[in-house]
Parts: structure tokens; C-alpha cells; sequence
């Protein structure tokens, strides 16, 4: 059952859907689409145009009209941005010990904000759990903040948002974000700077505790994440951190990259080392965390996948080694409509291998 | 001593006459037709603000080349409908709001007097980063464009890889903007090329 809850709270870390793998098609940076400069959240009106023309199967010009206006509107308040996100995930375990299976509400968010050509401000309202019941019930902000676009090239932004870091996608549960803490939920206070060129990306984010969080698995400290758009259709990226939380020190530090190897086939991979030192003992815990995905975009909308994560976060406990493998498909029938299934095995050492899945919806209106 | 005179006289015969023969006037000129399938044309566009890269692919070239010795020229014709850029919409936009490829189909290009080191019809070389200037024509109007080429010569064929830019608003073009996405004036172009000897 334990295990099973802490399943749940994984799976409740998804980020608003972010597409790393459109660097395919030649989206390098995150801000054609969306207004946060690493991806995410509310869209830009070409970012809603492009999820109905490049990303649905059931997407096309004629029926851009339905549910989300036609973008080219002119009738409609250009500066406003607003989406409506539900989430929600049907999960299932099975162990030696227990089969189950339950829906979690995973978010019901509304967010809104004023997008003008210089700056915009954009913040989310919606509820969370705050208990083991998994009921949304907590009124809170996931996000918000202000962001100033200098020029071009140069974004600033400030307020509560998840740090830039590696891939940037939307998958919380995978060892590089659940394994390094970097889950959903993990918004900081943040000052950010963007260079965002037409070769190179660099985000450079000061990293604060959230006054507004009772808990202290919060980071504080500088991250860095550069990237160089490769052969017009693929991104290498390197990203590292320096901080702290209560109780210890860390560098977090690696690579990561969005391969397109065919134009339908696409590996997003990331490899993080961390060297933490532990401030009761100053002793260190040196690891790493991968995350694979090998996708195929089978056709528009469809893609399946095979994944691989593995963790060893302390080198030499062999019971911090965690490897989650398996098989999935993102399916977005229709403009805004998202879903995910996933079915995998989970084996850490010593213990005996756990089947489970999960199938994600996401609606984004 | 006769003996050695006569050979003499015979190899000095010999090597006159292979001497006339290197030097002998050789007309190494040919036209040749470049076919669709031996091409591939794609342009780079960027959309500002978010710098994205609009990669226009798929385009065919057909045309004339011309190699008088070391000398080359060319025309080229390029069909703008076959030209896509991964987005319906965005394609649809561009052959029929900016382009408008049902008046203007093709993009021509003009390529006169490329002044090789060798002829590429009996030498085979590799030579990279080669200037060229030509004439494009898009939207029924012509500018001038100077780019770089590779250029490699075999035995049976020769492939050549040109880079050139040209702008939007020189041919007349209206800069292509969509919901706080426009694209910059300047185009980068990209041609591969086989032609078979």
C-alpha cells in the first residue's frame, strides 16, 4: 500500500504539457508556443494554432474554431492568455503483496495573464491534495510570475516557477526529476535570465526557498542550462546546479539530449551526476540518474515509445539502485486533448520486480 | 654508330610526337539536363520572436548545365508548390499568401561563367568553399545572389552542395507574419545536386 501511495504521489508530478521532441521540427526554443521561457503552461496563440496543425491527429484548419477560438480572431483580446488544465491518472500496481488500482485527480488549474509585447505576467489558480485522501481540495498558485523580454534574445523573469533544467519535460516521474527532487510541487521563488539564439540557449536561474512552504526539501542556489540547436533538428544540452537544502549540500551536473534520428524518430535522454555532502556528517553520497525515451511518431499525434530510467543516487549503497523500464504511447486525438499510457516494471536491489502502469489524461483548454 | 643514331632519331620521334599529343586542342564541352530526382532544394527561414528555424523541404530542380572546358553555367527551375515545411497551414500560407505560386509556380536561377581550376568532364577533384554569383528569380522578380559551393568530380558524375541567401522583400515578397510570429527578411538556401557526366 505504501508503495502504491508513494506511486500516486509520483505520478501527480507531471508538469503542463511541455514537447521537448518538437526541436524536430525546428522548435528549438520553448517561446514560440508557450509564454514561459522553458515551456509549460499557458500558450501563446501560435503555440494553440500549432497544437491543432502539427500535434493532433484530428487537428486541422477546419476545425480550429471548436473549443479554443480561431487564433486569428482579430475580434478577441489579443494580450490575454488563459488555459484551463485537468489532469487526472488511472494508475495500477501490482506486487507480491497488493493489486490495485485507482484514479488520482492529478490538477485543476486555471491560469491567466496579460502577454504584451514587452512583458507579461501570468499566474496559475487552482487546488491541490494537501492529505493522503488525493482530493484536489487546497486553494494555491502553482505559478506565477512576471517576465520582461529585453530583446529578442534576452528574457528576464521572476516568481514561482519550476527551474529550467536539462530536457525541461513534462515527466516529473522519471529519476532526473522524482529521483533528484525536482518533482512537480518543487516550484521555488526563482530570478531567471534567458539568452535564446538561433544556435545556443542559455538559462541561467537564481534559486530560492518559497516563503509560502512549510517544507525544507527545497533547493536553494544557481542553476545553469545551455543548449545548442544540432543539424536544425536535434538539441544537446548540458545543465548543472549548485545548492542546498536543510540537510546537505549539492552539485548536480550532465548532459542531456533530443536526438531525432529519422524524422519520425526521436530519443530525448538525459544522464545527471550529484554529489551531495550530508551537513550532519560532511560524508558525500555520489550517484547519477538517467532517463531514456526512444519514440516513434507512428502518426500525427501518435507516438509510441520505450523507456528506460535508472537511478543510483548513493554509489555505495546498492539499495539507492532503482531501475522503472517499459512501454507507452502519448496519443493527442484532438487539439488539447492528451493522453498517455504507460505499462512498465520497476526493480530496485534486492527487492522483487513490480509490475505497474498508468493512464494519463491531460485536457488543456 | 649508325645504329645508334637511327634509335636515337626514333625515340626523339617518340617523344615529339607523345609531346604533340598532351598539347593537341581537347573540346571538352557538354550540356547536360539535370532531372528532378537528381536535386534537393530546402530553404531556412527564421520566425522572430522565438527564433524558430522554418525548414522548407522537398524541392526539385531541373534545368541546363553548360561546361565549356573549366568553365560552367547554368539555369535552373525549381517548382515552389513541392516545396513544405512539416505545418499545412504554414504551407498554405506561404504558396498562396506570399509566394502565390498559382501566378508565379517556379523560382529560376542563373548561374554564368563558374571558372573552375579543371574541367569536371575528364578530371576528378574535390574543391569546397567555392564563391558563385547568379540571378534569382522568385515572385516574377530577379536579384542578385552570391553564395558558396562544394563541387566534387568523379568518374561518372558531379555532385555539388551551394549555399546562397536571398531576402524576402527583394522579391517583392510581403515579410510572412502569423499570430505574433514573423519571419526574418533574410532566407537561407540550400541546394544538392548530382549531374551525371
Amino acid at each position: 500500500m505504501k508503495s502504491f501511495l508513494i506511486l500516486i504521489s509520483f505520478l501527480c508530478g507531471f508538469k503542463a504539457r511541455a514537447f521537448p521532441e518538437n526541436v524536430r521540427h525546428g522548435y528549438f526554443s520553448c517561446t514560440a508556443c508557450h509564454v514561459s521561457p522553458s515551456g509549460g503552461g499557458v500558450l501563446t496563440l501560435y503555440g494553440r494554432s500549432l497544437s491543432n496543425e502539427l500535434m493532433s491527429t484530428w487537428g486541422s484548419t477546419k476545425i480550429s474554431g471548436f473549443l479554443f477560438s480561431n487564433p486569428e480572431d482579430e475580434s478577441k483580446i489579443q494580450w490575454l492568455r488563459q488555459q484551463i488544465f485537468f489532469r487526472g491518472v488511472q494508475t495500477f500496481r501490482n506486487t507480491p503483496k497488493v493489486e490495485k488500482a485507482k484514479f488520482v485527480p492529478m490538477q485543476a488549474d486555471y491560469e491567466v495573464g496579460a502577454d504584451f509585447e514587452k512583458f507579461a505576467i501570468i499566474s496559475t489558480f487552482g487546488f491541490r491534495a494537501n492529505d493522503s485522501s488525493q482530493d484536489l481540495k487546497e486553494f494555491f498558485s502553482r505559478r506565477h510570475y512576471a517576465l520582461y523580454r529585453f530583446t529578442d534574445q534576452v528574457v528576464g523573469r521572476i516568481g514561482k516557477f519550476m527551474q529550467s533544467f536539462g530536457l525541461n519535460g513534462p515527466d516529473h516521474v522519471t529519476a532526473t526529476r522524482r529521483g533528484l527532487g525536482w518533482d512537480q510541487g518543487s516550484e521555488s521563488y526563482n530570478l531567471e535570465m534567458n539568452y535564446i539564439g538561433e544556435s545556443f540557449n542559455q538559462t541561467l536561474t537564481l534559486i530560492s526557498n518559497s516563503p509560502e512552504e512549510k517544507s525544507v526539501k527545497k533547493d536553494q542556489g544557481v542553476s545553469l542550462n545551455s543548449s545548442y540547436f544540432w543539424k536544425n533538428n536535434s538539441r544537446l544540452g548540458l545543465s548543472a546546479y549548485q545548492g542546498r537544502q536543510s540537510d546537505f549540500d549539492r552539485t548536480v551536473f550532465g548532459p542531456y539530449a533530443t536526438i531525432s534520428i529519422t524524422e519520425k524518430l526521436f530519443l530525448n535522454t538525459e544522464v545527471f551526476l550529484q554529489d551531495k555532502t550530508l551537513k550532519s556528517d560532511s560524508s558525500h553520497q555520489r550517484g547519477y540518474a538517467s532517463f531514456s525515451r526512444l519514440g516513434y511518431e507512428a502518426v500525427k499525434g501518435l507516438t509510441p515509445f520505450i523507456q528506460f530510467d535508472r537511478s543510483n543516487l548513493d554509489n555505495s549503497d546498492r539499495n539507492s539502485q532503482l531501475d522503472s523500464y517499459g512501454v507507452g504511447a502519448q496519443w493527442l486525438p484532438y487539439p488539447h486533448f492528451d493522453l498517455m499510457l504507460f505499462l512498465g516494471k520497476e526493480k530496485s536491489y534486492m527487492q522483487e520486480t513490480t509490475d505497474f502502469g498508468w493512464l494519463m489524461f491531460n485536457i488543456y483548454l | 654508330m649508325g645504329k645508334y643514331l637511327l634509335c636515337f632519331v626514333f625515340i626523339a620521334a617518340g617523344l615529339f610526337a607523345k609531346e604533340n599529343k598532351t598539347e593537341a586542342p581537347v573540346i571538352l564541352k557538354k550540356t547536360i539536363e539535370i532531372k528532378d530526382q537528381e536535386s534537393q532544394v530546402e530553404f531556412i527561414a527564421i520566425g522572430k520572436p522565438s527564433l524558430l528555424k522554418i525548414n522548407g523541404k522537398g524541392g526539385k530542380m531541373t534545368g541546363l548545365v553548360e561546361i565549356d572546358n573549366s568553365l560552367i553555367s547554368g539555369n535552373f527551375i525549381v517548382p515552389l508548390s513541392e516545396i513544405t515545411t512539416g505545418v499545412d497551414l504554414r504551407d498554405e500560407h506561404m504558396k498562396n499568401k506570399y509566394l502565390q505560386t498559382d501566378k508565379y509556380p517556379n523560382a529560376e536561377l542563373k548561374i554564368s561563367e563558374l571558372k573552375l581550376e579543371k574541367s569536371p568532364i575528364n578530371s576528378t577533384f574535390v574543391y569546397k568553399d567555392l564563391p558563385f554569383k547568379g540571378k534569382l528569380k522568385i515572385h516574377d522578380t530577379e536579384s542578385d545572389v552570391e553564395g558558396l559551393f562544394d563541387i566534387e568530380s568523379t568518374e561518372k558524375k558531379i555532385l555539388v552542395k551551394a549555399k546562397t541567401k536571398t531576402t524576402i522583400t527583394s522579391h517583392k515578397i510581403d515579410i510572412p507574419s502569423y499570430i505574433g510570429i514573423k519571419v526574418a527578411d533574410e532566407v537561407e538556401i540550400n541546394v544538392d545536386l548530382k549531374i551525371v557526366k
